[in-house]
């Protein structure tokens, strides 16, 4: 193997391989990306075999070939590297020689034919999405899976694609988000599937930074995500994961419907006081909203016997009755984050059932909370 | 060899062929799913590994797989259950120190768990009668069993038909259906009254069409809850909505209830549910081991239908810790490993009591002396105790009427019959007296504390 490649691109290849998650494994070449040189084509590959990634790029090939080399080493390397600069890269004896104008270095090489082979979209189904848009709808549930594996079901975000709109839902049994996003689909729908939550921080990862049309491959074990070249007709990033098995619950019954307290508050104010709240909670995480609609207010109560305690009073408008409320106040922080808007709502069902949140003038995002019970 | 087996000695020889890296990489979470003439049906975790079989390992794992089944030509990989994740992460526990109230299971509209059908409710002699007029009220309800009384003994399946009826109106005919446990509304009942809402949960009953109350026996003794609970009743009755109850027992015997509550719970259809009988009870086995997606033979569900005789509930119990069983070890289960497996529910606990000890409770219970139960004194606060105590010799502890004459001072067991056909008859018109028997019967029965 020999070619010439510009510094830029190569960085730009590691950066994206550099998203996706390195996991502990007894099979060593799980630690090596391969760097595989075909007609004008560099592809580095890289998975830890739930996940994969196959970069490509245009480069000016001398020698066609394959070389497996330690992934940190080059990625760390390759970090330093000008964007204009002209890399010769060349497989020598035991080792791929890097060379610049500026600086010349050896890598060691390792057995090209352990590296795993990265399965390839053949027949799936697909449709075409914003990466940016897909990303950032995404990142409104990404917190709110379970992070127990026992669970598998639950421990990734369900996404439904529908005629004319897309669903993000993710819970772990003590909350639930959905966002739901305009999306034409062109293709087959209705489809749905659990991405684990690993594949889909990293999705979110190496896609928000772009801001353009990618193509979405499903079947029924595995998702790709595609993203073509600016150089010409043919994908610059191939990205690869499993899909969890199983069922994700009917979680249509849970949201609350009727409400005996209702009250519209400015987002940002609130978040503040929750936030400077927080700094009293206990170990428990326990913070009490108490909602008093004759006076019109809402009072935000923490208190922990060894640091002190905490009050603040949001004066607005209340409907319905009377009722104090305990919540774990970083489940309530996450959910109001969420919501982006510049207010939003919080409807109470009643004593120990779950709480409404969602945005006031976007019906695009609700979340369901479950209280703490106390006798 | 079955296939388990051939892929086990496949295994042991792919394992000499190449690294302890690569083997516990690519053939974790590997199995046979088939093997028919031919070709085998081999089932990997994901797409990396079967395209790394396909690829790379194919003619290796192929020329083992002839060393032992000469015929087989061809394999094919599918891709099969995934476990969660390859490689198990460190996660931090105790995030949310919360309660879980979000169980899907629950409609939160109606209260009604829609795992409970029709579909799934097996039918048998036992519970015939109950079926039958439950599938009468969701043909009309409301129209011509109002309200529907069904009792039977814990865990025959009330619950299930009381749900399956919900479930029907509320699906099938978009019924305003709530399902309501007995504990649940008296709970809400209190809260109500504590917070002076007792009005408006009134008028949260006012659109019901279907009201569905679970083990009502649990209203005993609880008389504001009765007094509302009469309120939303007639005005439910008044309006032919449709009332379905269930209990434990027979509503006249039910302690502490309301008798205008009891004569009400009876004006309608009265539906028992029996213990199954041994048809049924492998029938349920089939149903519930299907549901569960395990496969058992015949001589496990018989031994398990056999030996289980007073309770559907243990019957699923015993499924589960075989299907939990065969889960994890991924083999069938034999009759043999079943008889280990469900040692501890078959042959439970023997219920052990002495007379000493009945003797001792009874006597403390009624605050009198031991020596006096045993003299001739002919004392009413004596009797009482002293005739309890016989009969509970008799039909806990399966005496037989002269010991127990003698364990009296040579008593003539005459008198002995006597005091127990007392006791049998006062039982059936006294509730206090049946509620003092269950208590007695809960100490004497209780295990020693060590």
């Amino acid at each position: 193997m020999k070619i010439k490649i510009i510094g830029n691109q190569l960085k730009k290849g590691m950066k994206f391989i550099g998203k996706i998650t390195k996991r502990k494994s007894a099979l060593e070449t799980l630690e090596n990306i391969l760097l595989e040189v075909e007609k004008s084509f560099i592809k580095i590959l890289f998975t830890n075999l739930e996940t994969g990634l196959i970069y490509q790029s245009l480069v000016k090939t001398e020698k066609e070939g394959k070389i497996c080399i330690k992934k940190d080493v080059f990625e760390d390397l390759v970090n330093y590297l000008d964007d204009e600069d002209i890399i010769e890269l060349e497989e020598k004896d035991n080792f791929l020689k890097i060379q610049s104008s500026k600086f010349s270095s050896k890598i060691k090489k390792f057995s090209v034919d352990d590296f795993p082979v990265l399965p390839l979209p053949k027949e799936e189904k697909s449709i075409f999405v914003n990466s940016k848009n897909f990303t950032d709808n995404l990142k409104s549930v990404l917190n709110f899976t379970s992070p127990y594996l026992e669970k598998p079901e639950i421990s990734g975000v369900l996404m439904k694609i529908l005629e004319n709109e897309m669903v993000f839902v993710a819970t772990d049994n003590f909350r639930l988000g959905e966002k739901k996003f305009f999306q034409k689909v062109e293709g087959e729908f209705p489809a749905f599937f659990i991405i684990p939550q690993e594949s889909a921080k990293e999705i979110y990862g190496i896609f928000n930074n772009l801001n353009e049309k990618i193509k979405i491959y499903y079947s029924p074990y595995q998702i790709f995500l595609e993203k073509k070249s600016e150089e010409g007709d043919f994908p610059e990033l191939i990205y690869i994961s499993k899909l969890t098995e199983g069922k994700f619950p009917e979680y249509e019954g849970v949201i609350p419907q009727k409400f005996i307290t209702e009250v519209y508050l400015r987002t940002e104010d609130f978040l503040k006081k929750i936030k400077m709240a927080s700094v009293f909670v206990k170990k428990t995480n326990e913070l009490e909203l108490i909602f008093l609609p004759k006076e019109n207010k809402i009072k935000v109560l923490t208190e922990n016997i060894d640091l002190g305690n905490f009050e603040a009073e949001t004066t607005t408008e209340i409907k319905g009755k009377e009722i104090s409320v305990i919540f774990n106040y970083k489940s309530l922080e996450e959910g109001i984050e969420a919501v982006n808007d510049t207010e939003f709502f919080i409807g109470i069902a009643g004593k120990d059932k779950p709480v409404l949140i969602k945005p006031k003038n976007i019906e695009d995002f609700i979340y369901i909370l479950a209280p703490i019970k106390k006798d | 060899m079955d296939k388990q087996e051939v892929w086990q000695s496949v295994l042991a020889q792919i394992k000499l062929l190449i690294s302890p890296a690569n083997f516990n990489t690519w053939f974790k979470n590997t199995e046979v799913l088939e093997i028919e003439n031919e070709k085998i049906l081999l089932s990997v975790p994901n797409s990396f590994i079967k395209e790394w079989f396909e690829q790379k390992y194919h003619q290796m794992i192929l020329k083992v797989v002839k060393s032992i089944h000469p015929q087989i030509k061809e394999i094919e990989y599918v891709i099969g259950k995934t476990p969660p994740s390859l490689i198990k992460k460190q996660i931090k526990r105790i995030i949310f120190p919360q309660p879980e109230l979000l169980t899907f299971e629950i409609d939160e509209k109606t209260g009604l768990n829609p795992k409970y059908t029709f579909s799934n409710f097996v039918v048998g002699s036992f519970n015939e009668l109950s079926y039958a007029a439950a599938q009468a009220i969701v043909e009309a309800p409301g129209k011509i069993y109002n309200p529907l009384f069904i009792y039977g003994g814990v865990g025959l399946g009330k619950t299930h038909l009381l749900q399956a009826i919900g479930n029907f109106l509320y699906k099938n005919k978009k019924m305003n259906v709530i399902y309501f446990q007995s504990n649940k509304l008296v709970e809400e009942i209190i809260n109500a009254i504590k917070n002076n809402t007792i009005e408006e949960l009134k008028k949260g009953f006012k659109d019901v069409e279907i009201l569905i109350l679970d083990d009502v026996q649990f209203l005993s003794g609880k008389e504001k809850t009765q007094e509302e609970f009469f309120f939303i009743f007639n005005y439910l009755y008044e309006k032919n909505r449709q009332i379905v109850l269930s209990s434990d027992r027979p509503a006249k015997v039910i302690p502490s209830l309301a008798e205008r509550l009891k004569s009400r719970f009876e004006g309608g259809m009265i539906a028992d549910i029996s213990l199954p009988d041994y048809e049924s009870r492998v029938a349920i086995l089939k149903v519930k081991s299907q549901e569960k997606n395990i496969n058992l033979q015949k001589e496990v569900l018989e031994y398990i239908a056999s030996n289980i005789k007073n309770n559907i509930r243990e019957l699923e119990g015993a499924l589960n810790i075989l299907s939990t069983f065969s889960k994890f070890h991924k083999k069938e289960i034999t009759l043999e490993t079943a008889k280990k497996l469900l040692k501890n529910i078959i042959s439970p606990i023997p219920k052990i009591s002495t007379f000493k000890k009945i003797l001792k409770i009874v006597s403390e219970f009624y605050d009198v002396k031991e020596e006096d139960i045993l003299s001739n004194l002919r004392r009413k606060e004596i009797l009482k105790p002293r005739h309890i105590i016989m009969y509970l010799l008799r039909n806990e502890m399966n005496y037989s009427y002269p010991a127990i004459a003698q364990k009296f001072g040579g008593k003539d067991h005459t008198t002995v019959i006597h005091a127990c056909e007392k006791i049998k008859k006062e039982l059936l018109k006294n509730d206090e007296l049946s509620e003092e028997i269950n208590q007695l019967k809960i100490k004497i029965f209780e295990k020693e504390k060590i």
